[in-house]
């Protein structure tokens, strides 16, 4: 287990070689750019199997929320130089109440995910994420790669030992995730960065997952197009 | 599933056929009703050039374009037959030197909705026949009255090519016929034995084939030549029933996997113009902008593994089908290609002792 000051860093830590790695808040998804990624020179760490939410490790999101505002109200009285009543005028004013208010709900749900299974093989990595989509890299021997469509645009790849997806979608907003294990490879540590145009300070969650052995299903499923699944139990041939 | 005993019935085969040809004074085959028809060989066609600035969730599996490769020229061939205007309609994984009729093709682009072919035909005295691209968007239709083996989407893409090809025999008269008959027995023969046959072809840079002069039409060597050349169709046969049941076999996951994604494409088509050119209902910057936004790209992301899931469930589905017909390739030939040749050259031997 991380040592808990050690924990407390990691948010911020991860945040800054995030920010550092990736280019900055994307207001709308960028046109779509060929250029080959360079190749990736570094080993990459094997994240494969099946991880489970650790909450008492992960950030607690109200918790979370209080200091994301409280830092939120130091930096405007620092920057601007106000007191505690602008503030509160400020953001009864609406608009910036409901940005921040969305965007912390967006950002509860969507870091959620109570379990990962994760499949990574011959420079392609699939992460399954429970009532998410899958986020796949394929990245093959490059050091990131990119695509976009219509909604946004994203790249994934590799900083070191960390693995980082980055989305940038419509209005604005921007989604980050970024995968490292645990020295000992126990603990899977998923650091969530999203920001929005409409809110000047991003919201960072970082999440941990403790591996699990899944328990064994009874069938074996084959997917075909003519047959839909076709299932067998296990140890009976096909 | 085949009988277990196939690969040892072929040998036999095989061994009859060489001992036949070995031993048997051949008789000029029976050619007055053969005269008007042309056999047309068919070259397995060469997948689509993938491009790589694909995204990686549009491109196509292996196992779909080596299954197309071999669908296309095999629905081809079903037509040209069905045409009644050819002879013998093979398909073959490789070049046919001795082909009246010899019909390549590039899959330019398949993706369920378009379908771009360019194919060559061209004549045993190198006459082109048809050099060209054809193009077109699946049209769905289902005839009652047809097995589903015979329809397909791009049915009359196909049939266009049947007609071009139709349509080019019919300029040709009965003398053009006859030297196209001529040409392909002595570039087959020229093959097996070229010191015997070189003397009665002029080949020029463009590959079109002069034929300088005819052998005897009693020629003992011709009519071994002729002979040793059915029986070699004979042999390609048994490869061609082999592609007949891959396409039997793998017809309707192809069709469906066709479907699936033409429809996916629409779908999506349709999903990302109505919402680029819709205005958010919601406030920007809001939840439940944030959130449309989000959904939005999640439903592109779902619609890239779904296809990704399509090509999946039909590698499932066609791999035993592929590795059967591989099998059975491998165990009628032993790598086709390689041991053709070296049933050329055996040949070429025998008839080189024979004619010393």
């Amino acid at each position: 287990m991380l040592p808990i000051p050690l924990m407390h860093l990691l948010p911020r830590y991860f945040l800054l070689c995030g920010m550092m790695l990736l280019t900055g808040c994307a207001s709308a998804p960028p046109p779509a750019e060929v250029v080959e990624a360079p190749l990736r020179t570094e080993d990459i760490q094997d994240f494969s199997g099946n991880w489970e939410k650790n909450y008492q490790l992960s950030d607690d999101f109200n918790a979370r929320f209080s200091l994301y505002v409280a830092d939120i109200r130091r930096g405007f009285i620092n920057t601007e130089g106000r007191n505690d009543s602008d503030i509160a005028a400020t953001m009864g004013g609406g608009v910036n109440v409901d940005a921040i208010n969305g965007l912390a709900r967006f950002t509860e749900e969507i870091t959620r995910t109570p379990t990962i299974e994760i499949a990574q093989e011959d420079g392609n990595i699939n992460i399954e994420r429970e009532d998410d989509f899958t986020l796949n890299c394929n990245y093959q021997d490059r050091q990131y790669s990119s695509s976009s469509s219509v909604f946004g645009s994203d790249t994934c790849g590799w900083n070191q030992e960390r693995l980082i997806f980055q989305m940038a979608l419509a209005g604005g907003l921007s989604i980050t995730h970024q995968f490292s294990l645990s020295p000992d490879e126990k603990l899977l540590n998923v650091t969530t960065r999203v920001s929005s145009d409409f809110v000047a300070v991003p919201i960072v969650i970082s999440s941990f997952y403790e591996r699990f052995e899944p328990a064994a299903e009874d069938y074996n499923c084959v997917l075909t197009l003519t047959r839909s699944n076709v299932c067998s139990q296990r140890g009976t041939p096909q | 599933m085949r009988p277990p005993h196939l690969h040892i019935f072929l040998q036999l085969i095989f061994h009859l056929i060489m001992l036949t040809v070995i031993f048997r004074t051949p008789a000029l085959s029976a050619q007055s009703s053969e005269e008007n028809f042309l056999d047309v060989s068919i070259r397995i066609f060469d997948p689509p050039v993938e491009d790589p600035a694909t995204p990686i969730g549009e491109k196509i599996s292996s196992e779909i374009r080596l299954t197309e490769v071999r669908y296309v020229p095999m629905f081809i061939r079903y037509r040209l037959e069905d045409s009644g205007m050819f002879g013998a309609v093979r398909v073959l994984p490789i070049l046919d030197g001795g082909a009246e009729l010899m019909l390549e093709g590039q899959i330019i682009k398949s993706d369920g909705a378009v379908l771009e072919l360019a194919i060559q035909a061209r004549d045993s005295t190198g006459r082109i026949w048809v050099d060209k691209t054809y193009s077109g968007s699946a049209v769905e239709s289902v005839a009652l009255n047809e097995s589903t083996l015979t329809q397909d989407a791009f049915s009359y893409l196909f049939a266009e090519i049947v007609r071009d090809l139709s349509a080019a025999q019919q300029l040709l008269g009965p003398e053009q016929l006859a030297e196209i008959h001529s040409a392909a027995l002595l570039k087959f023969g020229n093959g097996l034995l070229p010191q015997f046959f070189t003397d009665y072809l002029n080949v020029s840079a463009d590959g079109t084939v002069n034929i300088t002069r005819l052998p005897a039409a009693d020629d003992p060597l011709l009519r071994r030549i002729e002979a040793i050349r059915e029986h070699e169709y004979l042999f390609i046969d048994v490869v061609d029933q082999e592609y007949q049941q891959f396409f039997t076999d793998t017809k309707p996951v192809y069709d469906m996997w066709r479907k699936f994604r033409r429809e996916q494409t629409t779908s999506a088509v349709n999903f990302a113009t109505r919402e680029t050119n819709s205005q958010s209902d919601f406030k920007r910057g809001s939840y439940y902008a944030l959130q449309e936004s989000y959904n939005n790209y999640r439903w592109a992301k779902l619609q890239t593994l779904y296809l990704d899931e399509l090509s999946e469930g039909f590698a499932n589905e066609v791999e035993p089908t592929q590795i059967e017909l591989q099998d059975s390739l491998y165990k009628l030939t032993g790598t086709f290609e390689q041991q053709y040749r070296e049933w050329r050259t055996i040949l070429a031997e025998l008839l080189a002792l024979e004619t010393q």
